[in-house]
């Protein structure tokens, strides 16, 4: 039983964790360099949802949820025009990270609601733990 | 003697209501963690055949060797496991559910309203069978104590 309550964590890690990308994504919104300091837009990053495999040997049950964060290297950057930069190339555009405002933000709100989902399910847990150590009452 | 004071009652029966319910719970839980996983399917405990067990269960509540202990005693549980013949593991085993909803682009059928709707009945359902085993554990415990 109380399975249900690591299932329902991974959920909230995972979600959480998918949070942090878009957080990191938005901030990063009009990057230009690298860590190194050389010039090369901020890759976006995704989280990557995969369904958690079941111990062999163990017999089915609920599965819980694994993530890994991704980094899109194949959406080339967005160019804008602004020759007075000084990591414009010689035609005076500057490469921009492909980082969509709206799309961060359609993600952000169902990562939060389905965060959301999670917590609601842990409270029925709970209901649920609750009432069976009413027997030992 | 104290196997006959559990067994005569529906507390077994009950017992088994509480834990599907509890591995329902468990398969609901990861439905819900998965959410946002592409290509999952979400997954079930079979409920109606678990709930065509119980009322077997229940409408043959004599077993055929005429001891007169109930089909799914716990005593003989132990032994030969007519509850596990009753209630096999299968039935507490979830597998891929049949879809109730539409798939989504990224191949998961997820319907939130559905599992939560689920989730609410089912732990009404655990509750059910938790309180009523108390209340026959009271009824035990007011026999034991001569008082009401």
């Amino acid at each position: 039983m109380f399975r249900s309550l690591d299932l329902s964590t991974s959920g909230l890690v995972a979600q959480r964790h998918r949070m942090d990308t878009i957080a990191g994504n938005i901030a990063n919104i009009n990057t230009t360099r690298d860590e190194k300091g050389n010039v090369s837009p901020f890759q976006r990053r995704f989280v990557k949802f995969i369904a958690d495999r079941e111990q062999a040997g163990q017999e089915s049950r609920g599965v819980g949820v694994k993530f890994s964060v991704e980094v899109d290297r194949k959406t080339p950057p967005r160019k804008h025009y602004m020759p007075g930069h000084p990591d414009a190339d010689a035609d005076g555009n500057v490469a921009l990270p492909a980082i969509d405002l709206t799309t961060e933000f359609v993600n952000a709100l169902e990562a939060s609601r389905a965060y959301e989902a999670n917590v609601a399910t842990i409270d029925i847990t709970k209901g649920m733990y609750g009432q069976a150590l009413k027997i030992l009452a | 003697m104290i196997d006959s004071l559990f067994n005569s009652s529906t507390i077994p029966l009950l017992a088994n209501v509480a834990a599907f319910a509890e591995r329902r719970h468990e398969a609901l839980a990861g439905n819900v963690a998965n959410i946002s996983t592409p290509d999952y399917r979400t997954r079930d405990l079979p409920v109606a055949e678990f709930q065509a067990a119980l009322a077997e269960a229940i409408a043959h509540r004599q077993p055929a060797d005429g001891s007169g202990k109930p089909a799914w005693s716990f005593s003989a549980a132990a032994r030969s496991s007519p509850v596990t013949e009753v209630f096999p593991r299968a039935l507490f085993r979830p597998a891929e559910a049949a879809p109730k909803s539409l798939t989504f682009q990224d191949g998961n059928n997820r319907s939130i309203e559905n599992e939560v709707m689920e989730m609410t009945k089912n732990s009404i359902m655990q509750s059910v069978a938790v309180e009523l085993m108390n209340s026959q554990f009271n009824r035990l415990q007011a026999v034991i104590s001569e008082r009401a």
